[in-house]
C-alpha cells in the first residue's frame, strides 16, 4: 500500500516538475539591471510607381544609433524608469545632402529619452529628456522606432509554441497616437554561453490613421503589417535582439499643396541589438 | 567601499567638469537669460550672450533684443521663438547671431509667432544650419544672412517681407516652401542657390537683385519635377520619413 502511495506521489511530483520546466517565465529585469549598450537601426525604403506621365520614384534612408540604456529608478509595482542615452548617430538618405545628414546626426545625438517600463515590456510615458530639444515639425524622432521594435512579454508563464497578444500606443508627430497590436509566439528556448535564450516570433499590425490636425497626413486603407524575431535573455531578463520588418501601403496627403500621392509603398526594417 | 569611493570620484569629476564648462561659458559671454515678467530681453550692456542648447521663448513671452547685442551660438543652439519677436538693431549697432565656433554650424532661429507679426531690423545671422519662419508673418529689414546652409526658409507663411536684406555665401539663400515672400531691394548673390521655390511657394516684389549665384539664381521645384518626370516633392519624402 505504502509502495503504491509512494509511486503515485512520485509520478504526481514528476508531472508537476516537468510542467513547470515547460513553462517559461519571460520578464524584463526592471529592478536591478545594469546599464546595457544597444544599437538601434532603421532602414526605410519608400517608392511610388510610375504612370503615363511620371517615372517611378523611391527614397532610401538609414539611421544607426548607438545608445546606453540605464535604470534610473525601480518602483514597488515592479516597473522601472529607464534612460536611453544616445552615444552616437550615423544617418544617410538619398533625398538629403551630406550637410543635412550631419545636422540630423547632431540633433539626434542629444535626443536622450526616458520611459517607464513594466516587467512585461509595456512602455509608458516616453519623453525626450530636454523638452527644449523636442523635434521640430519635420525632424526625426527616435522614440517611435524604439517602440516599434520593443517586444511585449506575456502576463503569465508560457510553453513552447504558445502565443500571446498585446497592444501598445505609439505617439507620433503632433496629436497622433497609433495603437499597435503585436502578436508573439514562443518558438524555442536554448542555452547560449550558459545563458537561457528565448526565441520569439513577433508580428505587428496597425492602421495608419491621419492626424486630422496636421497638414501632412498618412493613411493606410489596409493594415500596416510587421514581422520579426526577438531573442530574449531569460536568465538576465534583458533583450538580446529584436528585428521588425514593416510593410505598408500609404496614401500621402499634403493639405497645403492640395496634393495626394496614393499607394506609396513603404518598407521599414528596424533592429535593436544588445551589445553585451 | 569601492562604490562609495567611485561615487566620490565621479562627483568630483562632475563638479570639475561643471566648473570648467561654467568658466569657459562665462569667459566668452553671459548665459542666455530666461523670461522675466513675460519677456526675454537681451541688452547691449550684457552682450555677448552665449546660447549652448535649444531654447524656447513661449507664446506668452516676448523676445526683445536691443541694438549692439551679439549672441554666440553653441553647436547645439536652437532658438525657437513662439511669442512676439522684436529684434531692433541699428545700422551702426546691428544685432549679431553667430556661431561661437566659426567652423561649426548652430541649428538656427525658428520663428513660430503666429499671433503678432515679427519685426526684425539690422540683424546679422551667420553659420546657422537653417533659419525658419513657420506659420508667421512679419518683416526683415536690413538683415544680412551670411554663410548659412539655409539662409531663410519660409513655410506656411503668407506674408513675409524682406526689405534691403542681403543674402550671400549660403547654400540655399532663400527657400519658400509654402507661402509668399515679398522682396524689396533685397540682394541675393554669391550663394550656391539663390531662390528656391517649392511647389506652393510664391515670390513678389523685385527679383532683379537675385543674381551671380553659382548653381542657379531662381530654381523652381515644379519645373524641376516636370523636367525630370517626377511628382514627389522633396518635402513629401522628408515628411514620410519623419511621420512614419
Amino acid at each position: 500500500m505504502n509502495f503504491v502511495k509512494l509511486s503515485a506521489l512520485s509520478i504526481a511530483l514528476l508531472a508537476l516538475c516537468s510542467c513547470e520546466r515547460n513553462d517559461i517565465h519571460l520578464v524584463f529585469n526592471t529592478q536591478t539591471v545594469s546599464p546595457q549598450s544597444f544599437v538601434l537601426e532603421s532602414t526605410l525604403n519608400a517608392s511610388v510607381p510610375g504612370d503615363s506621365v511620371t517615372l517611378p520614384e523611391s527614397m532610401r534612408t538609414h539611421v544607426s544609433v548607438r545608445s546606453t540604456m540605464g535604470l534610473l529608478m525601480s518602483y514597488d509595482d515592479g516597473s522601472g524608469r529607464f534612460e536611453m542615452k544616445i552615444d552616437s548617430v550615423d544617418y544617410n538618405s538619398d533625398k538629403r545632402s551630406v550637410d543635412e545628414f550631419r545636422n540630423i546626426e547632431k540633433y539626434l545625438s542629444i535626443q536622450n529619452f526616458q520611459f517607464k517600463m513594466d516587467h512585461d515590456g509595456i512602455i509608458s510615458d516616453p519623453m525626450i529628456e530636454n523638452a527644449l530639444d523636442v523635434a521640430s515639425e519635420d525632424e526625426l524622432n527616435l522614440i517611435p522606432l524604439f517602440l516599434k521594435a520593443q517586444p511585449l512579454l506575456p502576463e503569465k508563464p508560457v510553453k513552447l509554441g504558445e502565443s500571446w497578444e498585446r497592444q501598445m500606443p505609439i505617439h507620433g508627430k503632433g496629436n497622433s497616437t497609433t495603437t499597435v497590436y503585436k502578436t508573439f509566439t514562443l518558438q524555442d528556448v536554448f542555452l547560449k554561453d550558459g545563458v537561457r535564450i528565448a526565441k520569439i516570433h513577433m508580428g505587428m499590425k496597425y492602421l495608419e490613421l491621419p492626424d486630422t490636425t496636421a497638414n501632412f497626413q498618412l493613411k493606410s486603407d489596409d493594415y500596416v503589417v510587421g514581422d520579426g524575431v526577438v531573442l530574449f535573455d531569460v536568465t538576465h531578463g534583458t533583450l538580446t535582439s529584436a528585428e521588425m520588418n514593416i510593410i505598408a501601403k500609404l496614401d500621402v496627403r499634403d493639405l497645403i499643396a492640395g496634393d495626394t500621392i496614393p499607394s506609396m509603398n513603404v518598407n521599414q526594417k528596424i533592429t535593436l541589438r544588445n551589445l553585451q | 567601499m569601492i562604490r562609495t569611493s567611485n561615487l566620490i570620484r565621479s562627483s568630483i569629476l562632475a563638479l570639475a567638469s561643471v566648473l570648467v564648462l561654467a568658466s569657459s561659458s562665462f569667459a566668452s559671454g553671459r548665459p542666455f537669460p530666461a523670461a522675466e515678467n513675460g519677456k526675454v530681453f537681451l541688452e547691449e550692456k550684457n552682450s555677448p550672450y552665449v546660447l549652448e542648447q535649444g531654447v524656447v521663448v513661449a507664446a506668452t513671452d516676448s523676445f526683445v533684443v536691443e541694438p549692439g547685442v551679439t549672441v554666440l551660438m553653441g553647436e547645439f543652439a536652437k532658438l525657437m521663438l513662439q511669442g512676439t519677436v522684436k529684434i531692433m538693431g541699428s545700422s551702426d549697432k546691428p544685432v549679431v547671431f553667430c556661431g561661437a565656433d566659426s567652423v561649426v554650424n548652430w541649428n538656427g532661429f525658428h520663428i513660430m509667432s503666429s499671433a503678432t507679426p515679427f519685426q526684425i531690423k539690422n540683424l546679422v545671422v551667420e553659420n546657422a544650419f537653417r533659419n525658419t519662419v513657420f506659420r508667421s508673418s512679419g518683416s526683415f529689414e536690413n538683415v544680412r544672412f551670411d554663410n548659412n546652409y539655409y539662409g531663410l526658409w519660409i513655410d506656411e507663411s503668407p506674408d513675409v517681407s524682406l526689405v534691403r536684406c542681403t543674402m550671400s555665401h549660403n547654400r540655399y539663400a532663400l527657400s519658400v516652401r509654402a507661402g509668399r515672400a515679398v522682396l524689396n531691394e533685397t540682394s541675393i548673390s554669391e550663394n550656391v542657390y539663390g531662390l528656391y521655390l517649392e511647389t506652393e511657394g510664391k515670390i513678389d516684389g523685385d527679383t532683379d537683385q537675385i543674381r551671380n549665384n553659382q548653381e542657379s539664381d531662381i530654381r523652381s521645384e515644379a519645373t524641376d519635377l516636370k523636367t525630370s518626370k517626377k511628382r514627389v516633392r522633396r518635402n513629401v519624402w522628408h515628411n514620410v520619413e519623419s511621420f512614419f
